[in-house]
């Protein structure tokens, strides 16, 4: 039977490849990747049978919904070749990967072994060096571009996260920075929603993991209305911690002090 | 030691002093006006004669 591991890499060059991925990508028939950081292309280069960059066909598409489209093509073309094939992704290959799901939804009612390998997400990174513990306070995590078109319910009583707030409003494939302008927008348009909520004055993180051992993550704490002029990174996540205290439900509280 | 050896040799000395890692960045970086990461994407591509290092998104929210 033909197997399919789709494997993350994780952040961090090198230090967040677990070894089940590790072993995944050196034992692979064929590996195919689409990385974002070119000493971890290189470590894969390296150390598989043989190596496909997905960059090629990612590039050469306008839409990023198009590009991830020929992206599964492209895997299903490589699994009717061989029996084990590997699909790396970064950070975790199921956070915020639209060609992971679909991948794995069309091949469903193949006769191919799907495995999907955890990896540590810039959330993980995230926590780590904010030091949060979600089991404190709860967490909400919404893609941006999603919160800002949907009637997003979210309270201001749990941390927020926020996802890809550097390409919010942007399905076009991004090849230069300038294609990034149309986003400022769009991010006005985020922060008018959320200071309908928060004070404008309220302190968020705006946090971009380190991708290098040795080098620090970058952590740069403002207030929701200096995020309209601040250049936010394309690899940015957006926490924004609890405004108010969480309410005690005075019943259920009555109830456990009884017992 | 080239910089890719150098940061696969930080992946694999966790307790390597920051004072170290930041001396020989910042004599590095002093030939080129980038940020610790820039640099080291840049070198590590030019190295590879990969200059196609821009990040790649693997989500897309559309409404169409």
């Amino acid at each position: 039977m033909k197997k399919l591991i789709i494997a993350g890499t994780g952040i961090k060059f090198l230090s967040h490849l677990t070894y089940e991925a590790q072993r995944a990508i050196k034992t692979s028939d064929c590996v195919l990747y689409l990385l974002n950081e070119p000493a971890i292309k290189k470590w894969v280069e390296d150390n598989s049978n043989k190596a496909y960059s997905l960059d090629a066909i990612y590039f050469s598409n306008e839409k990023r919904k198009d590009s991830y489209s020929r992206i599964e093509k492209e895997v299903e073309f490589f699994l009717e070749r061989y029996d084990h094939v590997c699909f790396v992704t970064y950070g975790n290959p199921v956070f915020f990967s639209s060609f992971t799901s679909n991948i794995v939804n069309s091949l469903k009612k193949e006769e191919v072994n799907i495995e999907i390998m955890p990896a540590i997400s810039a959330l993980d990174c995230l926590y780590a060096d904010l030091a949060i513990d979600p089991s404190e306070q709860g967490l909400q995590s919404f893609e941006a571009t999603s919160f800002l078109l949907n009637d997003q319910i979210f309270s201001t009583d749990t941390p927020l996260v926020i996802w890809q707030v550097g390409v919010i409003g942007i399905t076009d494939i991004i090849k230069q920075e300038t294609d990034l302008r149309k986003r400022a927008k769009y991010i006005d348009l985020f922060i008018d929603k959320l200071t309908k909520s928060y004070s404008p004055s309220h302190e968020c993180y705006h946090y971009v993991a380190s991708q290098y051992p040795g080098v620090q993550s970058n952590v740069v704490k403002l207030t929701l209305n200096d995020l309209r002029l601040f250049d936010v990174d394309r690899l940015a996540t957006l926490f924004i911690p609890a405004e108010k205290k969480k309410s005690i439900n005075a019943n259920i509280l009555k109830l456990l002090k009884e017992n | 030691m080239n910089l890719y050896n150098f940061v696969e040799n930080l992946a694999s000395n966790p307790f390597l002093s920051q004072g170290m890692v930041e001396r020989y960045l910042k004599s590095c970086q002093e030939q080129q006006d980038m940020n610790t990461s820039e640099f080291i994407r840049n070198t590590i591509a030019y190295e590879e004669a990969d200059n196609n290092y821009l990040a790649c998104e693997t989500k897309v929210v559309s409404w169409d």
